[in-house]
C-alpha cells in the first residue's frame, strides 16, 4: 500500500478558515459533553449529596472497575441532549466498553445524580443498544445499578413495546445463554423491574447502606399491606446476602465491591483483547504520515463546497497508507483498502453523489470484502444517489438497489462515520443505521434528514402548494411555509438532535476518529470468522 | 610457568570468592568452594569448579573451622588453597596446616603471617627495620606503667588492644582521669573480642589520615610496591570509600609511604600480596606505621585498576613458585580509582543491618561490579553485611569521582535498604571532593536522614512500564482514551518496604529519570533517586480494597444453628466485643464439631444457651447489639474506638 499524496495546502487561507469553524465546532462538542458529565439544572447539588452520601461519580467508578489506564470507549453521551427540558444529561446513565483484565465489556452504569438514575425512553434505549453491542461483539456485560427504576410519567414509552424494558431483560437472559458474563453490582436502588438487572445477573455484589433491591419498595408496602418498614430491612445488601441470597457478595464500600468485581473477571474465562483470530489480516500498526488534525482544515466550512475522502483517509490510516480500488471509474466513490490500528479494512467513502457507476464500484468492493472477510467502514459524505432523466434511464434506481442489498447482506464486521451529509438513500447504501452497522460515529459537521434542507424547501413547499387554493398562495404565505419547512430540516438534521436520539452511538471529535475505530476493530478481532453470505464476486 | 593445573579451595564466601573464582578459572585453574548452609545457593558456589559443604550457619562450624577446610581440601583432591580475607586469612596455623597437606598456600609464609599477626610484634619489626612508628608504649601491660607512658607521649592518646582489629578494643583518652576506666573497657573488650586483652598505648594524631601501599613479593626474593591507597572514610574504623593512588599527599611523603613498606616487606621476607597501613598526619605530612595485612585486600581492585594488574594472579604465580616477572621500573600508574563499599545496612537508622530479598538489581555499565549476589538472592543474618564493593575509574581523580556519582546513581538494589544514598551524599562532600578527609570525618559528620520515598517516580516508571508490555493493540497502547473530556483521575497507589501505602497522581516524567527496575510479575518497581534505591510493591485493586481478614462484614447479627446438634462450648460472654469471624459457639452434629461465629464485628448481647444443650435448626443461639453505624459506607474505615469489655 503506498502513502496517499497530500493535495492540502496548509498555508491558504481556505484551510486556516476551515479549521478555525472547525475548532468553533469542537469546541461546543467539549462543552457539551461536559454538561453530561457534570451539567443540567440543579446537578450540582445532586452531584453534592451523592458525593455526601459517600458516592462515587459514574464514570469514577467506571474507572474503579476497569484496567489502569486503559481506554473506556463511551456511547451517545450526548443522549436526551435538547429533550426533556434539557433536564437529562446523558439521559442518565452511561455505557461504554472498558477493558478488565485483560477482557473487554460492556458496561451499562445508572447516573444517579440524573433524575435519581431514573430510567427514561431515551434511557432504555442507550440501555438496550449497549446490550445490543455486547451481542454483536461478543462481549459480558458490567451493570453498576444506582437506579430508581422507570421514570413513571413516561411509562408508556419505556415499558410496553419491544425494545422497552422488557426487552433488556430479555437480553440479559440471552446474553447470559449465550456465554457472556452478566455481573452486578447493586450501589443503590433496584426496585420493582429494577430487581431482576441483579437477580438476572450471573454474579452480584450488593454495596451494604445504599445497594438496595425490592419488588416493592417501603411506599408500596405501606399502600399495600400498611406496614412502615426500614428500607434496608426490606432489601438491604445484608439481607440479599446472608439471607434471601439475591446477592452474592456483600461489600462495605464500592471500592471493595469492585475490587471483588475485578477477581470475579479472573475467572470468566473470555478471550482476551490480545487474542487475535486467525482470519484477521493485522500488522503492527503505525501512525498516519499526515497529522489527523489536518482534518479540521480539510473539511469544508461552507456545506456546499465539497472535500475530498481520500485527504480524510490519509488521516485516519496506518501510515496514510492506502489501495484505491478501481480508481480511474466511478470516482464520486472512493474505495480501496488500508490500515487502522493494524487491522486491514475496506473503506468505502463519499465524494459527493452517488452515480451509477459510483454505486456498482462500491457494490463491487463491498463483495470483495465479504469474500476476503475484510472489515468494511463508511465514511459518508453524500447528498444522495443522482436523480435526473439520464440517470433514471441509465437505471440509478437498480444500481442503487445492488449496493443497498450487498451492504445489508455483508456478514463482515461493518462500521459507518458520518463526516459530512447523509441524505436520502445514499445513507442506505453507505449502511446508515438502519442497515445495523456494529459501530456508528458522527462529526459534529454532519447532516442526516432525506434531504438537505434547502432541497426540501422546495419540494415540501411544492407539494403543499399543488394542494391550495390561488387565494392562499400569497407571496407572504409561501415564504412562510419555505422558512417553516427550512427550520424543521435544519432543526433535525443537526448532529445533535440525532445523537440526542441514538441515531448514532455517539459524536466524535475527527481526531478521536482513527483511534475509535481502532479500538472497535480490534474487538471483532478477538471474535470467530463471522459467517459467511454467499461469497460470489460479481462483475458490476 | 607451571606445568600443573592447580584445584584452588577457595576458603572464603561472597564477592572475594567469586572474584578468587574468576581470576582463577581466566587462568585454566579449577576451583573448589566451600559453604556454610545459609551460601547453598550462593552465586560463588554455583561458580566454583566444584563445592562442598562446610557446616552449618555459625562461623565456627563453617568459615572458621581449620578441621573442615582441611576436611574439604582432601575431599575434593584441592591443591591450592586461597584464604581471601577475614575469616582464616591471617591464620598463621591453618596456613601451615594447609601446607602441611600438601597444598599450595596463596598467600605469604606463615611466619610473615605469624610476625605481623601480633601488633606489638609488627611494631618492633617496623620500628626495628627502620619504618617510622607512632610513639607508643607496649613494653608492660601494668595499667599504672601504661598510664605513665600516656602522660610521656602526651594527651590525647590512644589505647588500642595488641591483637585483632575491625575498631574493637580502641579507645581515645583525652585526659589523665579518664585513662584507667577507657584501658579497663578496651582491654576487656579486646579480652572477649580475639581472647586476648593486651594493649598499646600511643600518640593520638589530630587530623589522621588512613593512607596504605599495597606490596607484592616472590619466593625469588622479588619485592614491588604498588602504591598507595587513601582509605580515610571510615566509620567506626570501618573503610568505606577508597581510592588509589591516595590524592594530595606531599612527593616525599608519598616516597616515604613507598619505602618504608617495602623496607619492611623485606625484613620479614615477604611473598605474596599483602598491605602495609600508615597513619599519615595531614598536618606535617609524616606518616607512621599502623600495622600490616597479610592477605589480600577488600580494597585491592583499585590498586587494580591504576596499575592494571591482576593481584590474584599476581598472588597465584607467587604461590606456585613463579617469579613475578615484573620489577618497580615496570608498575606504572595511570588515572584514579575509587571503591565503594556496598552494605546491607540502614543508614538513616544506625546503619543497622538489613536482611532480605534482593528483588531487583541494575549495575550501571562501565563499573566494575564485584558482589556477592545475584537478583533473586536473600541477604540473611548470619554473614557481615557487605554485599558488593562498586569500582569505577578515571583518567583523574575528579572525573573517577564523578564517574562513581553517576554509577551510584544508575545502580538498583531493590528488596531492602542498602547504603547506596550514604555512598552517593558521601561522594559531593566537599572534604570527599577536595580529597582532604581524615579518619574522623565520618563520625564527626552528621548523617543524613531517611529520604523521602519516591514515590512519584516509582508510580511514573511503573505506568510506563506496564503500557509498554501491554502490546501494541490500541487498547492496551491508547493510555486512557476517552472521547469525552473525562478523565481517569485515580492515583498510583504503591506500598513501600515498610508498609507504608503512598498515592501518586503526578502524571510528568520524573527529571532527571531516574534508573529503576520493574518486575510486572511480581508487581514490583524500584527506582533509585539521589543514589537511594525505594522500592515499592504495586498491591492489585482486589488487595487493596479487601476488608482485613478479621474485620468481616456488616454486622455481627444473630447466629443460629445451621443444623440440630448439640452444643458443646460457649466462647462468649454477654458484653464481650467479638471480630466477623471469631468463634462463639460449638455445636456437635454427625459426630463433627462446627464451630460458628459472628458474621461481622459487635458486641454480645444474649447467650442464650449453656454447653450440653440441644438445639434445632434455625434457634437463635447468640445476639449481638450492632456497633454505632459509621457515618457512611465509604467514610474512613479506621477502626472506631475499642470497646470496653466490662468485668
Amino acid at each position: 500500500m503506498r502513502p496517499i499524496e497530500s493535495q492540502i495546502d496548509t498555508g491558504s487561507a481556505r484551510y486556516a478558515a476551515n479549521r478555525t469553524a472547525y475548532q468553533e465546532l469542537v469546541a461546543t462538542l467539549r462543552e457539551r459533553q461536559q454538561w453530561a458529565i457534570d451539567g443540567g439544572p440543579g446537578r450540582e447539588q445532586s452531584i453534592q449529596r451523592h458525593l455526601a452520601r459517600g458516592k462515587v461519580l459514574v464514570r469514577d467508578r467506571i474507572d474503579m472497575v476497569i484496567d489502569d489506564r486503559t481506554p473506556f470507549l463511551e456511547f451517545s453521551t450526548l443522549s436526551g441532549w435538547g429533550q426533556y427540558d434539557n433536564s437529562a444529561p446523558g439521559a442518565g446513565i452511561v455505557t461504554g466498553i472498558g477493558v478488565v483484565h485483560g477482557v473487554p465489556y460492556v458496561f451499562i452504569a445508572n447516573d444517579a445524580t440524573v433524575k435519581g438514575g431514573s430510567l427514561l425512553p431515551v434511557s432504555i434505549k442507550k440501555h438496550v443498544r449497549a446490550q445490543q453491542i455486547a451481542e454483536e461483539n461478543g462481549l459480558g456485560v458490567i451493570y453498576l445499578v444506582d437506579s430508581g427504576g422507570a421514570f413513571l410519567p413516561l411509562q408508556d414509552d419505556i415499558f410496553p413495546d419491544k425494545d422497552h424494558f422488557g426487552g433488556s431483560f430479555y437480553r440479559q437472559a440471552r446474553l447470559s445463554a449465550m456465554g457472556l458474563p452478566q455481573l452486578s453490582v447493586v450501589l443503590g436502588g433496584c426496585t420493582a423491574g429494577g430487581a431482576y438487572v441483579p437477580a438476572l445477573s450471573d454474579e452480584v455484589i450488593m454495596v451494604e447502606g445504599i445497594g438496595r433491591i425490592f419488588l416493592g419498595g417501603p411506599p408500596i408496602v405501606k399502600a399495600a399491606l400498611g406496614e412502615i418498614i426500614d428500607p434496608d430491612d426490606l432489601g438491604g445488601a445484608e439481607l440479599h446476602t446472608r439471607v434471601s441470597g439475591v446477592s452474592d457478595y456483600l461489600a462495605d464500600t464500592e471500592s471493595e465491591a469492585y475490587g471483588k468485581l475485578r477477581e470475579i473477571c479472573e475467572t470468566t474465562g473470555q478471550r482476551r483483547l490480545d487474542d487475535r483470530r486467525s482470519w484477521v489480516d493485522w500488522a503492527e500498526p503505525e501512525p498516519p504520515r499526515h497529522d489527523p488534525a489536518e482534518i479540521y482544515g480539510i473539511v469544508s466550512a461552507d456545506d456546499r463546497i465539497p472535500f475530498d475522502a481520500t485527504e480524510v483517509i490519509a488521516r485516519m490510516v496506518d501510515g496514510s497508507r492506502f489501495s484505491a480500488f478501481k480508481p480511474e471509474w466511478g470516482a464520486s466513490i472512493v474505495c480501496g483498502f488500508a490500515r487502522i490500528w493494524g487491522h486491514l479494512v475496506g473503506i468505502v467513502a463519499n465524494n459527493g453523489i452517488i452515480f451509477t457507476e459510483s454505486a456498482l464500484k462500491a457494490t463491487h468492493f463491498i463483495e470483495l470484502c465479504e469474500q476476503r472477510r475484510v472489515p468494511l467502514l463508511f465514511l459518508q459524505n453524500t447528498s444522495g444517489y443522482m436523480v435526473g432523466r439520464d440517470s433514471e434511464a441509465a437505471g440509478i434506481a437498480k444500481h442503487g438497489a445492488k449496493m443497498v442489498a450487498a451492504v445489508a447482506n455483508a456478514t463482515v464486521p461493518r462500521y459507518t462515520v458520518l463526516i459530512g451529509g447523509s441524505y436520502g438513500a445514499g445513507n442506505y447504501g453507505m449502511c446508515g443505521r438502519g442497515f445495523n452497522p456494529r459501530m456508528l460515529f458522527a462529526w459534529p459537521n454532519s447532516r442526516i434528514a432525506t434531504m438537505s434542507a434547502e432541497t426540501a424547501q422546495t419540494v415540501l413547499v411544492d407539494i403543499r402548494l399543488a394542494g391550495m387554493k390561488g387565494d392562499e398562495t400569497t407571496p407572504e404565505h409561501v415564504q412562510a411555509l419555505r422558512d417553516e419547512v427550512a427550520r424543521q430540516y435544519e432543526t433535525q438534521s443537526d448532529p445533535y438532535y440525532a445523537t440526542s436520539r441514538l441515531w448514532d452511538d455517539g459524536l466524535i471529535d475527527p481526531v478521536d476518529t482513527r483511534d475509535a475505530l481502532g479500538l472497535c476493530l480490534a474487538l471483532a478481532a478477538r471474535q470467530d470468522e463471522p459467517a459467511r453470505g454467499h461469497g460470489l464476486v460479481y462483475r458490476m | 610457568m607451571t606445568d600443573r593445573t592447580m584445584r584452588i579451595l577457595v576458603a572464603n564466601r561472597g564477592e572475594i570468592a567469586r572474584r578468587i573464582i574468576r581470576t582463577a578459572h581466566r587462568l585454566g585453574h579449577e576451583t573448589v568452594a566451600v559453604y556454610g548452609d545459609p551460601d547453598r545457593t550462593a552465586p560463588f558456589v554455583t561458580e566454583a569448579t566444584r563445592a562442598f559443604r562446610l557446616g552449618p550457619a555459625p562461623l565456627t562450624a563453617s568459615y572458621l573451622s581449620v578441621e573442615r577446610m582441611l576436611a574439604a581440601i582432601e575431599a575434593t583432591g584441592a591443591n591450592a588453597v586461597h584464604p581471601g580475607y577475614g575469616f582464616l586469612a591471617e591464620n598463621a596455623g591453618f596456613a601451615r596446616a594447609v601446607l602441611a597437606a600438601g597444598c599450595a598456600w596463596i598467600g605469604p609464609h606463615p611466619d610473615a603471617v605469624e610476625s605481623m599477626g601480633s601488633k606489638i610484634e609488627a611494631r618492633r619489626l617496623a620500628e626495628a627495620s627502620g619504618v617510622p612508628i607512632i610513639a607508643g608504649f607496649d613494653r608492660s601491660q601494668d595499667p599504672a606503667d601504661l598510664a605513665a607512658a600516656a602522660a610521656r607521649i602526651g594527651f590525647p592518646v590512644l589505647v588500642k588492644a595488641a591483637a585483632g582489629g575491625g575498631g574493637k578494643g580502641i579507645r581515645i583518652v583525652h585526659t589523665a582521669d579518664g585513662f584507667a576506666a577507657a584501658l579497663r573497657e578496651a582491654s576487656s573488650e579486646a579480652e572477649r573480642s580475639f581472647g586476648d586483652g593486651a594493649m598499646i598505648v600511643e600518640r593520638y594524631i589530630l587530623r589522621p589520615r588512613h593512607v596504605e601501599v599495597q606490596i607484592i613479593g616472590d619466593r625469588h626474593g622479588n619485592l614491588v610496591h604498588l602504591g598507595t591507597r587513601e582509605c580515610s572514610v571510615q566509620r567506626r574504623y570501618q573503610k568505606v570509600l577508597e581510592e588509589a593512588p591516595a590524592p594530595n599527599l606531599p612527593d616525599d611523603t608519598r616516597a616515604g609511604l613507598h619505602a618504608s613498606a617495602v623496607q619492611l616487606g623485606r625484613a620479614i621476607g615477604y611473598d605474596s600480596a599483602g598491605t602495609v597501613e600508615f597513619i599519615v598526619d595531614d598536618e606535617t605530612g609524616d606518616h607512621f606505621f599502623l600495622e600490616m595485612n597479610t592477605r589480600l585486600q577488600v580494597e585491592h581492585p583499585v590498586t587494580e585498576s591504576v596499575t592494571g594488574l591482576d593481584l590474584v594472579e599476581l598472588m597465584i604465580r607467587s604461590a606456585s613458585g613463579e617469579p613475578l616477572g615484573i620489577d618497580q621500573a615496570d608498575v606504572t600508574w595511570a588515572g584514579h580509582a575509587f571503591e565503594a563499599r556496598v552494605n546491607a545496612e540502614d543508614p538513616a537508622n544506625g546503619f543497622a543491618p538489613q536482611i532480605g530479598p534482593v528483588t531487583h538489581l541494575v549495575v550501571p555499565d562501565h563499573a566494575r561490579w564485584d558482589s556477592a549476589i545475584v537478583a533473586g538472592d536473600t541477604i540473611t543474618p548470619y554473614y557481615d553485611p557487605m554485599i558488593a564493593k562498586l569500582i569505577v575509574d578515571g583518567p583523574d581523580r575528579d572525573t573517577a569521582r564523578r564517574r562513581l556519582a553517576r554509577a551510584l546513581d544508575g545502580l538498583v538494589i531493590g528488596g531492602l535498604v542498602t547504603n547506596t544514598g550514604f555512598l552517593r551524599w558521601l561522594v559531593d562532600q566537599p572534604p570527599v571532593v577536595a580529597g582532604r578527609v581524615t579518619t574522623r570525618f565520618l563520625d564527626e559528620t552528621a548523617i543524613p536522614g531517611a529520604p523521602p520515598p519516591a514515590a512519584d517516580q516509582a508510580a511514573w516508571v511503573w505506568r510506563r512500564a506496564r503500557l509498554a508490555a501491554r502490546g501494541s493493540g490500541p487498547w492496551a497502547a491508547l493510555d486512557g482514551f476517552r472521547l469525552t473530556p473525562h478523565r481517569d483521575r485515580r492515583p498510583t497507589v504503591l506500598r513501600s518496604l515498610d508498609g507504608a501505602l503512598h498515592e501518586s497522581t503526578v502524571d510528568t516524567a520524573p527529571s532527571p529519570l531516574p534508573a529503576a527496575s520493574v518486575s510486572l510479575a511480581h508487581r514490583s518497581v524500584a527506582v533509585t533517586v539521589d543514589g537511594h534505591t525505594h522500592t515499592f510493591s504495586v498491591p492489585t485493586r482486589s488487595e487493596l480494597w479487601a476488608p482485613a481478614a478479621s474485620e468481616g462484614h456488616g454486622h455481627a447479627g444473630v447466629i443460629t444453628a445451621p443444623f440440630p446438634g448439640a452444643v458443646t462450648e460457649v466462647a462468649v460472654v454477654v458484653g464481650q466485643a467479638v471480630k466477623g469471624g471469631e468463634a462463639a459457639v460449638v455445636i456437635e452434629a454427625m459426630k463433627m464439631l462446627h464451630t460458628l461465629g459472628a458474621a461481622g464485628p459487635g458486641v454480645v448481647a444474649e447467650v442464650r444457651v449453656a454447653p450440653g444443650d440441644q438445639v434445632v435448626t434455625g434457634q437463635v443461639l447468640v445476639t449481638f447489639e450492632t456497633p454505632p453505624d459509621p457515618t457512611g459506607p465509604l467514610d474512613d474505615r479506621a477502626p472506631a474506638d475499642p470497646i470496653e469489655v466490662p468485668e
